[in-house]
């Protein structure tokens, strides 16, 4: 069951902010969102999550992030045990100012980074004082 | 073997500073064992090898460490900050069940593990039944 995470926009901005939750099916990685001159950059921590595991799909607006984070196999005796493991998503909304045809994806150090470019027209509009 | 769970941080300035507001990263960790070993999995996403250092002081095995964003001022900044970053520190009672001389770690797709030998009195033995 998807929820409503916010009943606001959390930015005054042509990209909202994650406002879907992924109710109990899953888990949901710590992510930064960062606005730059050219780009946005969104970053997840997925630390021990396999390249091949992880899917990064646009789809009507919407970017979504989703796979699995799998425990690593062996048959060992847990002692202690902080981590997360099963399936994990994070859905935002793409706002107009993003050239959802030039993401790109780069996975480094347990960390995915998303570059989401900014679209020219809405980076440089200006509005004329009639 | 014995988790310490929580960081002890020692007020610098106690009580003027509001901790509260303050977010402390605590990696979280695995512990887990097997016939010869002890395995600790810590998950360090976004730290840098050489940001990570692992002793063994006396009793204890202490990683710690720096999570550093690089959240600049610059542009128009962060819209969204759930990461934390900064120093960290996670220390574990190691008793007589751990070969000191054993220690090894990896670091790999941000997960750091730690693999020890338990000593030949720890380990589990198996008592045939005499009779």
């Amino acid at each position: 069951m998807w929820l409503t995470r916010h009943n606001r926009n959390l930015f005054d901005d042509e990209w909202l902010n994650d406002p879907i939750r992924h109710g109990h099916c899953c888990f949901q990685p710590r992510a930064d969102l960062e606005k730059n001159e050219n780009d946005y950059r969104l970053y997840l921590e997925l630390p021990g999550v396999i390249k091949n595991a992880v899917q990064v799909e646009v789809e009507s607006g919407w970017l979504k992030i989703h796979g699995e984070k799998k425990r690593p196999e062996g048959e060992l005796e847990e002692i202690s045990s902080e981590r997360y493991f099963g399936k994990f998503a994070r859905t935002f909304r793409l706002g107009q100012g993003i050239d959802s045809d030039n993401i790109q994806v780069n996975f480094e150090n347990g960390v995915l980074q998303v570059v989401l470019p900014r679209r020219d027209e809405v980076r440089k509009r200006q509005i004329n004082i009639n | 073997m014995f988790l310490t769970r929580y960081n002890q941080r020692v007020p610098q300035n106690f009580p003027w500073e509001d901790y509260t507001t303050e977010r402390t990263w605590i990696p979280a960790i695995d512990i887990q064992a097997d016939d010869g070993n002890y395995i600790i999995t810590a998950e360090l996403p976004g730290v840098e090898r050489k940001d990570i250092e692992i002793s063994v002081e006396g009793d204890s095995l202490l990683i710690k460490g720096e999570k550093k964003l690089n959240r600049t001022e610059q542009n128009d900044g962060f819209l969204m900050t759930e990461r934390i970053a900064g120093s960290f520190q996670r220390s574990f009672h190691l008793g007589e069940q751990v070969d000191r001389e054993s220690i090894n770690a990896t670091f790999k797709d941000g997960v750091l593990v730690v693999t020890m030998r338990k000593t030949e009195d720890s380990r589990r033995k198996l008592i045939d039944i005499a009779s």
